[in-house]
């Protein structure tokens, strides 16, 4: 006897109701899966004064010690390299906000094999000294970038006025100085250095001292 | 009762209610749970101010989003709102929500990832004709933020920062919308923790917050 044959029919209908039940599955899935949200606030407890543990409230005293001897007293500068960014601060209040220009981030290649990378370096740093009227010394990858033979004598390498009327030195031969191009602030063109316009600049040298913190992120 | 017997009982109580008053008002914002929780933050936050790394501070009560080093603040970042997601599969909360203070995480990644430098140039050949550099774009032209983005953690906590007006009105809108529904669910459906919280920030903020977040940078959440 022959066994009974499913015909073309049945076999698409079969078809059918499958793919129906798989397509709503897939609503019923995209519908149902997912992020349920609500409000994070988060409610303080209170409770009576006598269930307050003294040690707690010890540990509490000796933390915020701790964390106070990581805060600076007096005014810091902190600079926001993506943005182009710095703060002239004292505690949580900002004093100043200024548009500066932080390192490109390119990396020149010179013919001879050596290259220099164009960065304004992150971290925690000083002001380590104070100049009125800089003069910038040029360093060897300001004539290769220029197609420019390096000078025979060291007074060639002098260049006046463009690191504008002040300069802070804050390590490594990084500087916070001024622009004869004022238009391209907020913008990552510098080798490293950070650039201010002129009145911040002049606010940033008087308000800063030896030691002021600098951070950099 | 004389008017003096009565004085020191009336003078106890006074010493007693002022007693109560004052150690109300010092430990009455901290009762011992809240406290607690102080603690934890705190002693997480001296640990990350020691080792002069940028760290993020996220207070979910305020809510306040913050950028410190040391005990210094680099920069906040406004944020108008935040809530608590949590995963559903087939109309089905798959867990609650992971305790999020008092745990230790790192950033593990931006997503969608921002753009890589650096450019490299060659310098020109001593004596041939050099062209005046090209002035590259401001921060907000050269890394423009999606409308949404996530700060994916180590611990498997994703904060999904949106823009205040992010994906409203018209047809393009209908499919970002539409995309972002196929990451949520995706994200959902992952094994293992997939806690999120929500931010919703001025398009600048937002934009600041992706474009400067240092990479591996440590979160308290309190």
């Amino acid at each position: 006897m022959r066994a009974p044959t499913i015909d073309g029919g049945t076999r698409r209908r079969r078809a059918g109701i499958l793919v129906a039940a798989a397509a709503a599955f897939a609503v019923c899935y995209a519908l149902g899966t997912g992020y349920d949200y609500a409000p994070s606030g988060v409610e303080p407890t209170l409770t009576a004064p006598d269930a307050v543990d003294a040690d707690a409230l010890r540990e509490n005293r000796r933390l915020r010690t701790a964390l106070a001897r990581h805060t600076p007293r007096e005014v810091y500068l902190v600079v926001d390299r993506a943005n182009n960014r710095l703060y002239l601060r004292r505690g949580e209040t900002t004093l100043l906000e200024a548009l500066c220009s932080s390192g490109s981030g390119t990396v020149l290649h010179a013919p001879d094999g050596r290259s220099w990378r164009f960065d304004t370096p992150s971290g925690l740093f000083r002001v380590r000294s104070k100049t009125a009227n800089p003069v910038w010394r040029r360093p060897d990858w300001a004539f290769v970038e220029e197609g420019l033979p390096l000078p025979g004598r060291p007074e060639d390498r002098f260049e006046y006025g463009s690191l504008g009327e002040y300069a802070l030195h804050f390590g490594d031969g990084y500087l916070i100085h001024g622009t004869l191009y004022e238009r391209l602030l907020g913008r990552s063109v510098t080798h490293g250095c950070i650039r201010l316009g002129r009145d911040d600049l002049r606010r940033v040298y008087d308000a800063a001292k030896l030691g002021t913190p600098v951070y950099i992120f | 009762m004389s008017q003096l017997g009565l004085a020191r009982p009336i003078a106890a109580a006074v010493l007693l209610l002022s007693g109560a008053a004052v150690a109300t008002a010092v430990f009455g914002q901290f009762g011992p749970e809240t406290l607690e929780r102080t603690n934890l933050r705190l002693a997480e936050q001296v640990t990350l101010a020691e080792r002069e790394r940028p760290y993020l501070m996220l207070d979910l009560s305020a809510p306040r989003l913050r950028l410190m080093m040391g005990g210094a603040l680099l920069r906040e970042f406004a944020v108008s709102g935040a809530e608590v997601g949590t995963p559903t599969v087939l109309f089905v909360r798959r867990s609650p929500p992971s305790p999020f203070a008092g745990r230790p995480r790192t950033l593990a990644g931006v997503h969608p990832p921002r753009r890589s430098r650096p450019d490299e140039v060659v310098a020109p050949v001593p004596g041939s004709v050099v062209e005046p550099p090209l002035v590259p774009p401001d921060p907000v032209e050269a890394e423009p933020a999606p409308e949404r983005f996530f700060l994916r953690f180590d611990d498997g906590l994703s904060i999904e920062v949106r823009q205040e007006r992010a994906a409203t009105g018209g047809w393009r809108a209908r499919y970002t919308r539409l995309r972002w529904k196929l990451v949520d669910m995706l994200d959902a459906s992952r094994p293992g923790p997939a806690s999120r919280l929500r931010l919703v920030m001025p398009e600048s903020e937002a934009g600041s917050l992706y474009r400067s977040i240092p990479q591996a940078t440590p979160l308290i959440v309190s």
